[in-house]
């Protein structure tokens, strides 16, 4: 399992490669724990070459949400289709403030709209 | 770990009550599931449901001896049983409150999904999908 972290467009985006279990959750919470630091309004987890995740990691994305400032939304990014149905069972497509991107112009568009409002009265 | 094909066409794993021996017992199940001819989205969800089973003994019932999983078929199911000879305790939360849902997940993803508390104060969980 690898993390990578990146930016895009002034946001922090975290890479997950490979298979999230038990054994090394603990990473991904230390790099996550590094990025909110900074209370950033939106993070990114960006699960195109996550390959497995399990009731740990998705506890992870929960407890990240939460930690998130009120105004702030966690991005999930191109999750496979397995991954994807994990995350709809364990209710996060039904979370607010977590919003999964299935394609980058859905998520230009979030970001997109997320700057233009930046700045302004909530 | 000890990988051994024993009579009657079931097959055994010996794990370790290691969060590390976890990608072990996927693999075991993906191997089991392929030899069934089962198609790869159902031996993803087995997968996962046997990983939390796994996991769950680990975290609730600390011990030296092995975790014993068998996959063998029966009646239309390929079924893999997960054998925690420890003591099952519940453990506080610690603190995160989404602790729970790996019994949520070995429910939805299977076809069959049973647990047996031993006389000894062991869990035996059994989960399955049909064939």
């Amino acid at each position: 399992m690898e993390v990578v972290v990146r930016q895009l467009e002034g946001h922090a985006v975290l890479g997950l490669v490979g298979e999230i279990d038990g054994s090394n959750v603990g990473v991904v919470h230390e790099a996550i724990c590094r990025l909110l630091l900074s209370d950033p309004e939106v993070l990114l987890l960006d699960l195109t070459h996550l390959e497995y995740i399990d009731s740990s990691g998705l506890g992870l994305i929960f407890s990240i949400v939460e930690r998130l400032p009120p105004s702030g939304w966690l991005g999930l990014m191109n999750p496979g289709p397995r991954t994807l149905r994990l995350i709809e069972l364990v209710g996060l497509l039904n979370t607010p403030r977590c919003r999964v991107f299935l394609d980058r112009a859905e998520l230009a568009l979030a970001l997109a709209a997320r700057s233009q409002t930046e700045g302004g009265p909530p | 770990v000890r990988l051994a094909r024993s009579t009657g066409g079931s097959r055994r794993l010996d794990l370790p009550r290691e969060m590390a021996a976890l990608a072990r017992v996927r693999r075991f199940v993906e191997d089991l599931g392929r030899a069934g001819g089962i198609s790869e989205d159902r031996i993803y969800d087995l997968r996962v449901a046997v990983s939390e089973a796994c996991a769950n003994a680990i975290e609730h019932s600390p011990g030296e001896a092995c975790l014993e999983v068998v996959g063998y078929r029966d009646n239309g199911f390929l079924l893999i049983e997960v054998k925690d000879e420890g003591s099952f305790k519940m453990r506080p939360d610690g603190g995160s409150g989404h602790r729970g849902m790996g019994l949520g997940l070995m429910i939805a993803l299977t076809d069959r999904a049973s647990f047996d508390r031993t006389e000894g104060g062991g869990l035996h969980v059994t989960l399955g999908i049909r064939l």
